[in-house]
């Protein structure tokens, strides 16, 4: 909470840039379970929907930008309001970014519906969904209550995420070996399933940046990377 | 939710050496009469930096700056306690005369107070008294000396004989400025050079400043943050008599360690 | 509903009482300045009129035998300067015969009695006068010079006039012939004081008064500017300097006769000076300027502001420095108003001279400061009180002379004021 600044123009302009910030959060969040429910049911109308509400995220985060000049340029901030502003700039590029990786996803709904696939991934899919939407909210939560502990926890729960992605990975990669006719569909949803565990990366980045916020440093950068897909091939084709 | 503290030696400044301090102060206590202004100071103050004090008003910056060049004798009811070391002397010790550490110690003050002289003796004034200089020629060169320094040397070099009083506001504190660095302080002080100018005056003063600190400690009482964030290396934040915090000025503007500094630097308390 | 009048309306209202107010004020303001300027009409047209008259002299010119065998050589500085003078006057008046000795007395009271001196100290001067025909102009006795300004009524009863008719025919004849001017009277400024009206003059005074005054300043102005420094600048702010600083101002307050009554037990009685003495003038005035000069001497020390006195110590003067290299320059306007002030009250001041005496009759200027000398308001003094007619326009004449004075050293404080005022 931004408080008790002389001037109080200066906290309604805090607040005012939190608040554009933490809607983008909210649309995102619902976007993503949005595109995962577009993605279950085959509904392709939700998957439009999706498509067209990301314009309102970009939007949204154009105005965060631009609020965020204003405040630089008129109120000279300094040390904690300095990096409350910092960093909600970093966090509405984040969310930007989720919203088109939710966009994404809903575009292969539409692609993937054609090939009438169903798989049992989907329910993995799903969990992984689950988390990682639980992050994004958690980050955002902790950044509000500027909550240490809860922003740490959300980085080490980007762990689960990574393992989901690395099971879906190998089973997709079994289905492929197994019948080539399933490589297409196959392909699109490990891209979904890439770009969900993308969007727990940045849920991850979210809660360092309200680290950031309270501490004044980035925790250090060796947070659990179990993202072993792109070393361990060998690995993963002995199974 | 837990507070962490932050080190402040993170970013140790690579662009200047740190020296042995120039003047250290230890425990300095400040009373008038039965007030007490300034609470157990203790602060080191480098060399060839400029050091910048600020705080809300009344905090005792202006009160310990003029403690520095013992401008606080001449207030009957001002008692000074503690030591103040500039160079290994205590210049509270009786032996040291005052006047003579006046000229070691420079200053300039709030509101450009020129004498109601020409140019030429209000700069000359300092050195004269002091015998600094053998002849007039010596004389001479030593205040256009002082004037280039002070980046006034050529819009008065035609006028040198005209009355200072008659300068904008603006050059009556660049003279100031030169009239205070003729005789080759060690230390100037400066208490609050900036607040009866405009912006482009300030900015060129500011300038001014940088420059003479290559020479010269420099220690600047501002109630300017953002002046004090320009123009200083280190700054100590005062709050009510007390030093609350002293660092590197990059530290403070970022991640100050102490909530009072926090809450002044982000417009919380005044 | 009614709404709340506005800040107009309310301000109209208020406005015509205020106005009124306005008016009345200036009004009285106005009226208490034309009754002041009224009262100093009233005392300047008085002085005129009584002392104009004093400004000029009237003078007769006419040939003076220097008769040998009144004045002679080896006599000289003794002679018949008078007769010599009786003679050659006779010569301008018709039927009368100066064998008769009334008749030579009256045509000798013509002239003032300090003529017969004047022929005599040319005649000491020039021996080869003797012998000569000279032309002389001298001034005429004081009956005589009242008659010429028409002082003396015809109408009024032989008896009780000054000059009978036979003299007023006599003079009558003069001015006929011619010889009588009314030149301006130099002598009021260039005489001493005399017995003689003709002859009286303020030199006596006037040089009396400088004395005093160079004294007074030589004393009070220094001894007064070094207190006040001291109490301003240098001396710790205690109850003892505030005792001090109370007993400056009661100073000030005494009455002047009082320092006159000081000056003649301690002076006078105690040192042993001479009565009438310049000196003892002048240090009984310095007595008085001083408080003055330390009051005024204060104030403008502390007009002085303190940014300047701070500029010098942070460069590292001493407070000895401060103070006479910067704070007394630019006081020094200030303290020379208030110097000038004081020395024109003192000039002014009557009752302490007259009680260490000089109000005493002295018929030659004073050569120093030890000799017996008035002042110029103790001659007024003395002059208001004799009989003599000529006197009376005299003394407001003396008056005049001391306004005059007293306007001009005001001016040139006003003058310095103005001129060295706000100049940092």
């Amino acid at each position: 909470m931004n408080s008790e600044h002389i001037l109080s123009a200066f906290d309604s302009d805090l607040d005012l840039i939190q608040s554009l910030m933490l809607r983008m959060g909210g649309l995102v969040e619902a976007a993503l379970h949005d595109a995962m429910t577009a993605l279950e049911k085959g509904d392709l109308e939700l998957a439009a929907k999706v498509r067209t509400e990301d314009a309102v995220i970009d939007a949204l985060e154009e105005e965060v930008r631009q609020e965020i000049e204003r405040v630089i340029a008129l109120r000279s901030p300094a040390a904690s309001d300095l990096r409350n502003v910092l960093s909600v700039l970093a966090m509405a590029s984040s969310l930007e970014r989720c919203g088109d990786y939710a966009r994404n996803v809903a575009k292969r709904v539409v692609i993937l519906e054609e090939f009438r696939y169903s798989s049992t991934l989907n329910g993995t899919l799903r969990r992984m969904s689950r988390v990682v939407e639980s992050m994004l909210t958690d980050a955002l939560d902790a950044y509000v209550n500027r909550d240490l502990d809860k922003a740490e926890e959300v980085i080490e729960r980007d762990l689960e995420a990574d393992q989901i992605y690395n099971s879906l990975f190998r089973e997709l990669l079994t289905h492929m070996m197994e019948d080539p006719r399933t490589i297409a569909p196959a392909m699109h949803l490990h891209f979904i399933a890439k770009n969900i565990e993308r969007v727990g990366d940045h849920a991850t980045g979210l809660a360092e940046q309200a680290i950031y916020l309270v501490t004044g440093a980035f925790p250090s950068d060796d947070r659990p990377k179990q993202d072993v897909t792109s070393v361990n091939l060998a690995e993963l084709r002995d199974g | 939710m837990r507070m962490e503290t932050i080190n402040m030696d993170a970013n140790i400044e690579t662009s200047k050496q740190v020296e042995t301090p120039k003047i250290t102060a230890r425990n300095v206590d400040v009373f008038y009469d039965d007030m007490q202004a300034l609470h157990d100071v203790s602060v080191d103050i480098p060399d060839r930096m400029v050091t910048a004090f600020i705080g809300p008003s009344g905090c005792g910056k202006s009160t310990f700056l003029r403690c520095i060049n013992r401008m606080n004798d001449t207030i009957p009811i001002c008692r000074v306690s503690g030591d103040i070391i500039l160079d290994g002397e205590d210049i509270y010790d009786p032996r040291i005369d005052p006047v003579q550490l006046r000229a070691r110690v420079g200053m300039v003050f709030q509101k450009p107070n020129p004498f109601p002289k020409s140019i030429f003796d209000n700069v000359a004034y300092g050195p004269s008294i002091h015998g600094l200089a053998r002849d007039k020629t010596e004389l001479e060169e030593i205040v256009e000396k002082a004037l280039r320094r002070a980046a006034i040397w050529d819009e008065v070099k035609d006028r040198l004989k005209t009355p200072g009083t008659g300068l904008s506001g603006g050059q009556q504190q660049r003279l100031c400025i030169a009239r205070a660095i003729a005789t080759r302080p060690e230390v100037l002080l400066m208490d609050e050079p900036c607040s009866a100018l405009d912006p482009i005056a300030t900015a060129q003063i500011e300038e001014l400043i940088q420059d003479l600190s290559s020479r010269f400690s420099v220690v600047i009482v501002t109630h300017s943050m953002q002046q004090a964030a320009r123009v200083s290396q280190r700054t100590a934040f005062f709050h009510l008599g007390h030093l609350v915090e002293f660092g590197n000025t990059d530290d403070i503007f970022t991640r100050p360690t102490d909530s009072r500094t926090e809450a002044y630097i982000t417009g919380r308390i005044g | 509903m009614e709404t709340q009048p506005t800040t107009i309306e309310l301000v109209q209202a208020s406005l015509t009482r205020r106005r009124r107010k306005e008016r009345f004020l200036k009004g009285f303001g106005l009226g208490a300045i034309c009754f002041a300027f009224m009262m100093l009409a009233i005392l300047i047209i008085s002085l005129v009129a009584s002392g104009h008259s004093a400004f000029v002299q009237t003078h007769v010119t006419f040939e003076v035998f220097v008769d040998p065998e009144e004045i002679r050589e080896k006599r000289l500085p003794r002679g018949g300067f008078d007769d010599a003078l009786t003679a050659s006057l006779g010569r301008h008046l018709t039927g009368l015969d100066l064998s008769d000795r009334a008749t030579k007395k009256q045509v000798e009271k013509i002239l003032s009695n300090g003529a017969q001196f004047h022929l005599r100290d040319l005649v000491v001067a020039d021996p080869s006068l003797i012998g000569q025909t000279i032309e002389l102009t001298v001034p005429v006795s004081d009956p005589y010079d009242q008659l010429h300004k028409g002082g003396i009524d015809p109408e009024t009863p032989e008896e009780h006039r000054r000059l009978n008719d036979q003299q007023i025919q006599m003079f009558h004849q003069l001015v006929d012939a011619g010889i009588v001017s009314k030149p301006l009277n130099w002598g009021l400024i260039a005489n001493a004081d005399s017995r003689f009206p003709e002859l009286a003059g303020l030199k006596g005074a006037l040089i009396g008064s400088a004395w005093a005054l160079l004294v007074c300043f030589l004393i009070s102005f220094p001894l007064g500017i070094g207190a006040a420094i001291y109490l301003e600048e240098f001396a710790p702010k205690n109850r003892f300097s505030n005792l001090i600083e109370v007993n400056i101002n009661n100073l000030a307050a005494v009455p002047s006769v009082v320092f006159g009554l000081l000056a003649l037990s301690v002076f006078i009685g105690w040192f042993g000076l001479p009565r009438s003495a310049p000196l003892v003038g002048g240090m009984t005035l310095a007595l008085m300027t001083m408080p003055t000069i330390i009051i005024a001497t204060r104030a403008a020390l502390k007009s002085v502001p303190p940014s300047i006195r701070e500029a010098a110590l942070g460069l590292g003067a001493s407070p000895q420095q401060t103070v006479f290299g910067h704070v007394l320059p630019l006081a020094m306007p200030g303290i020379l108003t208030g110097t000038i002030i004081g020395l024109a009250q003192a000039l002014g001041e009557t009752a302490p001279l007259l009680l260490i005496g000089m109000n005493a009759f002295i018929t030659s200027a004073p050569d120093g400061p030890l000799a017996s000398a008035t002042a110029l308001p103790t001659q007024i003094f003395i002059w208001a009180d004799s009989p003599e007619r000529g006197f009376a326009s005299r003394t407001s004449a003396a008056i005049l002379v001391l306004l005059g004075f007293l306007i001009t050293m005001n001016a040139i404080a006003i003058f310095l004021r103005n001129k060295f005022e706000r100049k940092w």
